[in-house]
């Protein structure tokens, strides 16, 4: 498992990870063959919707998964909110992985329940609002009891899913992860993109004329393993998945920044991440909405980092088979990918007829597959927010040239919070002390106080807290993020639901005008991860982007995917982890208390810590992490080295990390400075708890009260988390020193 | 006062009928009235008096983008009644707070005619 140390250590799992299962429900059907013989015989998934009434709508087709052909009405008639009668989208998620599951031959193999983690995408989750809920039944009925993963950054979630996944098996947190996505078409989707004018009359024909895309839905799932393993106990590896990577555009809630420079980070990320040259790459799997913003912009970063490549490399856009299948359009592509890659023919794009100006691109016009051998490809995603995820796959015989991974130190160079009553972090550590609960809505917030270029025009609650928290982290550090380190600067949010108010006004602009009359302006910040997306315009941070969801672990989450990145990943020197939590109206579904903490991680020793030499204050290291699955936090615990290494004393959220030291420390209450439960001070703060836990773990160490600190969360039935932070022992005697004199 | 609105361009709404201090009120009131609306469909940080009625909408004025575009469009038309035909006549409305006044009192005056 993860473990971090003060010392560069070479990486103990250095291994491919190999592909050893696929399923797909789509516009296409059910299953990997379903999907390939409709590719083979140049038919498109893209049909008339009869699920719900597209009279008024600029566009009356999509790519809908036919196996619902038969739903009844299931959408209130009013505001076309999700009945009883509304599909689960588990159903759908259920039908994938099972195939997936099955190719792989995962019930033979022997590996431990508790070794198999699930990490899924979703951009609207189960009907509108169970994000990590979704994921958990999903993994509850494989008996997948590792970590439990929920990825939403729109319409790249289920690409993110992967990478992390990938991670999670190099780090070695389980030997078996299904990575996938699931999303269904709902109308409320189907009317924002028309509001927006995205949707084409026709199919939509991407790279082509005329511009506009077609909707779809659907879920994929890979089995991925270390490819040792799966050789070991005989299971074919279809294929490889050689890394991944990030970015955010900073430009705008739903259009992409017309440059392309935010694809091309992500690209690049992609490609450095798997030791590839763009002249390796043998086929783009695009993002390939088909609007006029998406393609042109996707063209140009393409074209800017394949170098004059582009012109060679097809470059398809699977949309034009199955409609845009937003949080599952990552997955269900590299499924088509990997069946390319497999076949040696690579996908056409439907109704391709002339290139559209700006898209001088190969798109593999005609109606069917063309030869091509495959060994090194993309899948490009993107996302509202600007959250972009590009992942390469390859050939299982790839012999790459990937420099021996190591794992580098991090550290925490600052921390900011707005709480319940606009508290902070040191009157949030008087109530913890005192037990005062603290619970209910933060208050007015000046951001321009805290942010004089925010621009607070369209910013709901959670959007204010993210950025406040965000630069108070940054502010605490001492860092402004500027020139270059834009690029190499990123935010990982943790939030278990969308923004509360922001939803609540879409919702609202249903029920008063009607479904054809939605709000756009809503619709485009309705995403889990908008809330970072508007943070990084604001505060220029381009890289890295994630927005993680696990229930009542989430902040610690979001905190150990940054130090994880940070950790093993070359393309970014700094990320703030943030976690929020928001009240918004009455009736809007909310959480009972709202706030956001915020947590800057960067390099030990790096380009971002020279910045901060200077500080007055000792320096905080992550000296170690975990993540388990649900209930399993003693094994968390291990893998953040704390029963090598005790800490002064534990804080909590949960209850489980009391006991997490067993059988070394019964009862964390003895260790010197005890066991401190933090939610008893933060009633109802989901995802924020544990990141406060964090803030106030920092607050003790920097006053030196003590030398180490764990920091665990459990409960819910996602994962379990435990970080492990240090006072750097030079700094600390040498400000102790000058404290004596 | 009066001297400058005589020589303002020919206004949409005909003065014949109409006193031009109760077309000046009346103007004022459609005024207030979109800046509202502008303030509650964009999310605008303002006070309605703060919004100049020469404000542009886009670029460096207000800031507006396409999204915010077309909810200014839908806005009009469940809020004023204003629907426009063609591209053209949109994109002139939605020039500056003015245009769109302009284009709520054309409405009126087709719909009372």
């Amino acid at each position: 498992m993860v473990m971090a140390s003060s010392k560069e250590v070479p990486y103990m799992h250095a291994d491919s990870t190999a592909v050893t299962g696929i399923g797909v429900t789509s516009a296409l059907g059910t299953g990997c063959n379903a999907l390939w013989d409709a590719i083979q015989q140049g038919r498109d998934g893209l049909r008339p919707i009869m699920r719900f009434s597209t009279e008024g709508f600029s566009s009356g087709l999509a790519g809908l998964w036919p196996a619902w052909d038969n739903l009844a009405n299931g959408w209130d008639s009013v505001s076309s909110r999700p009945t009883a009668a509304t599909p689960r989208v588990v159903e759908m998620a259920l039908v994938a992985a099972d195939e997936a599951w099955g190719q792989a031959g995962i019930e033979k193999s022997g590996v431990p329940r508790q070794r198999v983690a699930l990490v899924l995408g979703t951009c609207f989750g189960e009907r509108l609002e169970g994000f990590h809920t979704l994921t958990e039944a999903v993994a509850e009925a494989f008996g997948a009891d590792g970590p439990r993963l929920t990825i939403s950054t729109a319409c790249s979630s289920s690409a993110n899913a992967i990478g992390l996944a990938r991670d999670l098996l190099r780090a070695g947190v389980a030997d078996v992860v299904m990575a996938g996505g699931a999303d269904a078409l709902w109308p409320m989707v189907f009317a924002g993109f028309h509001a927006l004018g995205a949707l084409t009359t026709g199919k939509c024909t991407p790279f082509s004329e005329l511009p506009g895309t077609t909707l779809g839905e659907g879920a994929g799932f890979l089995v991925l393993e270390r490819l040792k393993q799966a050789r070991a106990r005989g299971a074919e590896p279809l294929a490889l998945v050689l890394g991944y990577g990030l970015s955010a555009d900073a430009y705008h809630p739903s259009a992409p920044d017309p440059t392309g420079s935010g694809i091309g980070r992500a690209l690049r990320g992609a490609l450095s991440d798997a030791g590839l040259q763009a002249a390796d790459i043998d086929y783009v799997n695009a993002h390939g909405t088909g609007t006029a913003a998406n393609d042109a912009a996707e063209c140009r970063g393409l074209a800017e980092v394949l170098s004059g490549c582009d012109r060679r490399v097809p470059m398809s856009s699977s949309k034009s088979f199955l409609g845009h299948g937003q949080g599952a359009a990552g997955v269900l592509e590299l499924i088509v990918t990997i069946l390319a890659i497999r076949r040696g023919k690579v996908p056409p794009t439907m109704n391709f007829t002339r290139p559209r100006p700006g898209c001088a691109v190969d798109a593999v016009g005609g109606q069917y597959p063309r030869s091509h051998p495959v060994r090194h490809a993309l899948g490009v995603s993107a996302g509202f927010g600007g959250a972009n995820a590009v992942v390469a796959v390859g050939r299982v015989d790839t012999q790459l040239n990937v420099p021996p991974l190591r794992h580098r130190p991090v550290t925490l160079l600052g921390v900011g919070g707005v709480g319940p009553g606009g508290s902070s972090v040191d009157t949030l550590a008087l109530a913890q002390q005192e037990i005062l609960p603290l619970r209910g809505p933060v208050g007015t917030i000046s951001l321009g106080a805290i942010l004089p270029t925010a621009d607070p025009r369209g910013m709901d609650p959670v959007t204010t807290f993210v950025t406040a928290a965000a630069k108070l982290a940054l502010d605490d550090a001492g860092i402004t993020v500027r020139g270059t380190m834009r690029d190499r600067a990123g935010i990982v949010l943790g939030t278990t639901r969308l923004p509360v108010t922001n939803c609540r006004r879409l919702w609202e602009s249903i029920e008063q005008r009607g479904l054809r009359a939605i709000a756009a302006p809503p619709f485009s910040r309705n995403t889990v991860n908008s809330p970072a997306g508007a943070c990084a315009k604001l505060l220029a941070l381009r890289g890295p982007h994630s927005s993680v969801s696990t229930g009542p672990t989430t902040g610690l989450a979001a905190i150990i995917y940054a130090a994880e990145m940070l950790a093993e990943r070359e393309d970014s020197d700094l990320l703030l982890a943030v976690a929020a939590d928001e009240v918004g109206p009455p009736g809007g579904g909310g959480d009972i208390s709202e706030g956001a903490v915020s947590v800057l991680l960067a390099r030990r020793g790096g380009p971002i810590e020279r910045e901060t030499s200077s500080r007055a204050v000792p320096s905080i290291d992550v000296v170690g992490w975990g993540i388990a699955g649900p209930g399993c936090i003693a094994d968390a615990a291990r893998s953040a080295g704390a029963l090598i290494d005790l800490p002064d004393g534990v804080l909590d959220v949960g209850g489980g990390g009391r006991q997490c030291l067993a059988p070394k420390v019964e009862d964390a209450t003895s260790l010197p400075l005890g066991y401190a439960p933090v939610e008893a001070a933060l009633l109802g703060a989901e995802a924020t708890a544990a990141a406060w836990a964090v803030a106030l773990a920092v607050r003790r160490l920097r006053r030196l009260e003590a030398r180490s600190l764990l920091v665990t969360a459990s409960g819910g039935r996602s994962a379990a988390y435990a970080l492990r932070l240090a006072a750097r022992q030079n700094d600390a005697e040498a400000s102790h020193r000058e404290g004596c004199g | 006062m009066r001297m400058n609105i005589e020589s303002a361009p020919v206004n949409p709404i005909s003065r014949l009928d109409q006193s031009l201090d109760s077309y000046v009120h009346h103007r004022e009131e459609i005024l207030n009235r979109v800046r509202r609306m502008l303030i509650a469909c964009l999310d605008l940080r303002k006070e309605p008096d703060e919004i100049d009625p020469d404000t542009v909408l886009f670029g460096s004025g207000l800031g507006l983008d396409s999204v915010d575009n077309v909810e200014i469009v839908i806005s009009l038309e469940v809020d004023f009644g204003v629907k426009f035909t063609d591209a053209d006549a949109r994109r002139r409305a939605l020039r500056s707070v003015n245009a769109i006044v302009d284009a709520v009192l054309a409405a009126d005056k087709e719909s009372t005619v």
